[in-house]
């Protein structure tokens, strides 16, 4: 059986003379030596260079003179000098010399600034330590790296870590301005004081000053905390610091267009103190808590000025009605004979005087009742309470009232229904806007027939008051329905101008509109259109 | 008879009414405040309806009208309100009156709303 080739056990050159196999080791050496990328040097127990690769000399810049001498003290003075501290250098190949079995590693740092990696090892022979091998590596581009690396790391981690205070600070001014959001500002001012112990610092305190210039404590958190002192030091003199030995105390002052109307102070141990970013976050702060104090005592003053309207229109409605109620009952009475049994007959000489009483008496009445409702209707809007109505049967009902009331010379009623036009709206207050309309047409109507229509298209009614009067100039259509707007009419035509605005406001509240065609000497139509399904739900 | 009860500080309105109501036909005492329209209310018992102003000095319809529900005796006794407060239809729902009428007003639309709750007066003067 013939031998394989990979069955032999002896190596592979196991026949060739020794001679020859060590000149081949000795080559693969060299080959190795000089191919490696690390400058390699080797010497003997006493220190002696032994050998070293061309690399060694260039790493070093070692003039080759000074190599073929082969002076080791020299070769090391030379070598060392280039170390940012031959001592250490020195030092650490003294130990290693004392001790042939130590490995070692360390880098070296050079005056032109490379840093070098330092390996040693023993070289052994039969286990016995018979010299010691040297490799340096030029690891300054790494070592650059890895530093440029971790500068960028550091300020990575700076970056967030600031990204992260300032979500935080902002995240507070957030939570601080829906504190104060809130119309009650002393709850608010509580809050916030809370919130900034949770945030921001140990402890808060909010002073107020008084109109008198006294200073009111309107919050402390946390409530049992050590009073802050001194009191208002910060106001009048813009942001402050102060230290007592425990705490440091940051003063800010509330003020509204220049005035100082209070503090805010923050305290902290003295250790942790306030640093820039701390006294622009309190500015900040501060700032809210000024503006939301001024709303909310624009609020107070705004309730009370509407309470005081509010009770001074109920007194005057009151006081102006109940005199025309008495009028309006008395001359009511004396007209329709309640207190005589019959009616005034037509020659009476009374009959004239009563019936202009009357007459003013309602007129009266009808302005006095327009001026609270248009009020009314400008503070608080309209409110409709719809039912099924028939606009035919509530506008027929209307001009009959109106018709009974006419003077001679005033303009005639007439009124087109294509029967009932049934729809969900308040009665009380369609009957409002067909009579304002019907006031204004008359008003306007300078004695010529007025025309009332009533139409159904669809799903809306349509209401037309037409008349045949002044009309309206171009210009002052726009503010028809503005309140106390009479269309540049002059002013012996009466009326406040309020009629058309609460026609208006009542016709919008039930979901439809009003609109209006005229010019100057044509006359006016207004056209009503309401949806038969009443006004929108509302949610 | 059917006997009405107006409680009103307006010495006039309360006169001219009292007077017109009366020809109408109904028994009607006239009172000029809250509580000597209680002190009626006490020895009298209930009326048919009462008409009630609101804003009278002392005692003001409102309080009138929380004592008459207090009272078992009055609570059923239909109460219109007769006044020329601004608010008077929001009122006189929450008060859970029979009824309400704006201040001033007319005989023809008064007599209308008491004939609709207690139905015509009998067209004899009280005395």
């Amino acid at each position: 059986m013939a031998d394989k080739p990979n069955d032999r056990a002896g190596p592979a050159d196991a026949g060739v003379p020794i001679g020859q196999r060590l000149r081949s080791a000795m080559s693969l050496l060299e080959a190795t030596l000089e191919a490696t990328a690390d400058a390699l040097l080797v010497v003997n127990l006493a220190g002696h260079v032994v050998r070293h690769n061309a690399h060694f000399a260039t790493l070093w810049r070692i003039p080759k003179e000074l190599l073929d001498t082969g002076d080791d003290e020299r070769l090391l003075a030379f070598v060392q000098d280039q170390t940012v501290d031959p001592e250490a250098f020195r030092a650490g190949v003294r130990l290693l010399y004392a001790d042939p079995e130590r490995d070692s590693y360390d880098e070296i740092r050079c005056k032109d600034g490379r840093i070098l990696e330092r390996y040693s090892r023993p070289q052994r022979i039969e286990g016995k330590a018979v010299g010691r091998v040297w490799s340096f590596r030029d690891v300054t581009a790494r070592r650059k790296a890895e530093a440029a690396r971790d500068r960028l790391l550091e300020s990575e981690r700076a970056a967030s870590a600031s990204a992260k205070v300032a979500a935080e600070r902002a995240a507070f001014l957030a939570e601080a301005s829906r504190l104060l959001a809130s119309l009650d500002h002393t709850s608010a001012l509580e809050s916030l004081a809370r919130l900034a112990v949770e945030r921001f610092a140990d402890g808060c305190a909010v002073d107020l000053l008084d109109g008198n210039g006294t200073v009111r404590r309107v919050a402390l958190a946390p409530p049992a905390a050590p009073a802050i002192a001194p009191p208002c030091e910060a106001l009048g003199k813009g942001i402050c610091v102060e230290q007592d030995d425990r705490r440091a105390v940051l003063g800010v002052p509330l003020a509204i267009a220049g005035r100082v109307i209070g503090a805010v102070r923050f305290t902290r141990e003295r250790s942790r103190g306030f640093a820039a970013a701390d006294l622009a976050l309190a500015e900040d702060l501060a700032s809210r808590v000024a503006l939301s104090g001024q709303i909310a005592r624009l609020y107070t003053q705004a309730q009370r000025a509407l309470r005081l309207r509010e009770e001074f229109l109920s007194v005057a409605s009151h006081e102006l009605r109940a005199p025309l109620a008495s009028l309006q009952a008395a001359a009511d009475g004396l007209l329709s004979g309640a207190y005589t049994g019959g009616a005034i007959p037509p020659g009476s000489p009374l009959g004239r005087p009563l019936r202009a009483i009357d007459r003013q008496v309602r007129r009266l009445s009808h302005r006095v009742n327009d001026l609270f409702e248009g009020i009314a209707v400008a503070t608080s809007g309209v409110e409709i309470r719809p039912a099924e109505v028939d606009l035919s049967a509530v506008a027929s009902a209307v001009v009959a009232r109106f018709r009974e009331d006419l003077r001679p010379g005033a303009s005639e009623i007439g009124l087109t229904t294509p029967g009932p036009v049934v729809g969900r709206w308040d009665r009380e207050r369609v009957e409002q806007v067909i009579a304002a309309l019907l006031s204004n047409a008359l008003r306007y109507g300078e004695g010529k027939p007025i025309e009332v229509a009533i139409a159904q298209r669809g799903d809306r009614a349509l209401l037309t008051v037409r008349d045949r009067g002044a009309g309206i100039d171009p210009e002052r259509l726009p503010d028809l329905f503005a309140c106390f707007d009479r269309a540049g009419v002059p002013r012996d035509h009466g009326g406040l101008g309020l009629g058309l605005y609460i026609a208006n406001a009542v016709v919008t509240a039930h979901g439809g509109s009003i609109r209006v065609e005229s010019a100057p000497g044509e006359g006016s139509t207004f056209v009503v259109d309401l949806p038969l399904g009443g006004p929108p739900e509302t949610p | 008879m059917k006997r009405l009860l107006l409680i009103d500080d307006d010495d006039d309105f309360r006169e001219i009414l009292c007077d017109a109501l009366a020809f109408g036909g109904y028994e009607i005492t006239c009172a000029a405040s809250g509580h000597a329209a209680l002190e009626w209310l006490a020895r009298h018992g209930a009326p048919d309806l009462i008409l009630l102003d609101l804003m009278m000095p002392r005692m003001s319809g409102s309080e009138v009208k929380s004592r008459l529900d207090a009272d078992p005796a009055l609570r059923g006794v239909p109460v219109v309100l007769l006044s020329g407060d601004t608010h008077l239809a929001e009122l006189g729902r929450a008060m859970g009156a029979a009824a309400w009428i704006s201040k001033p007003t007319t005989l023809e639309k008064l007599t209308a709303v008491i004939e609709h709750h207690i139905g015509p007066g009998s067209a004899r003067r009280c005395g």
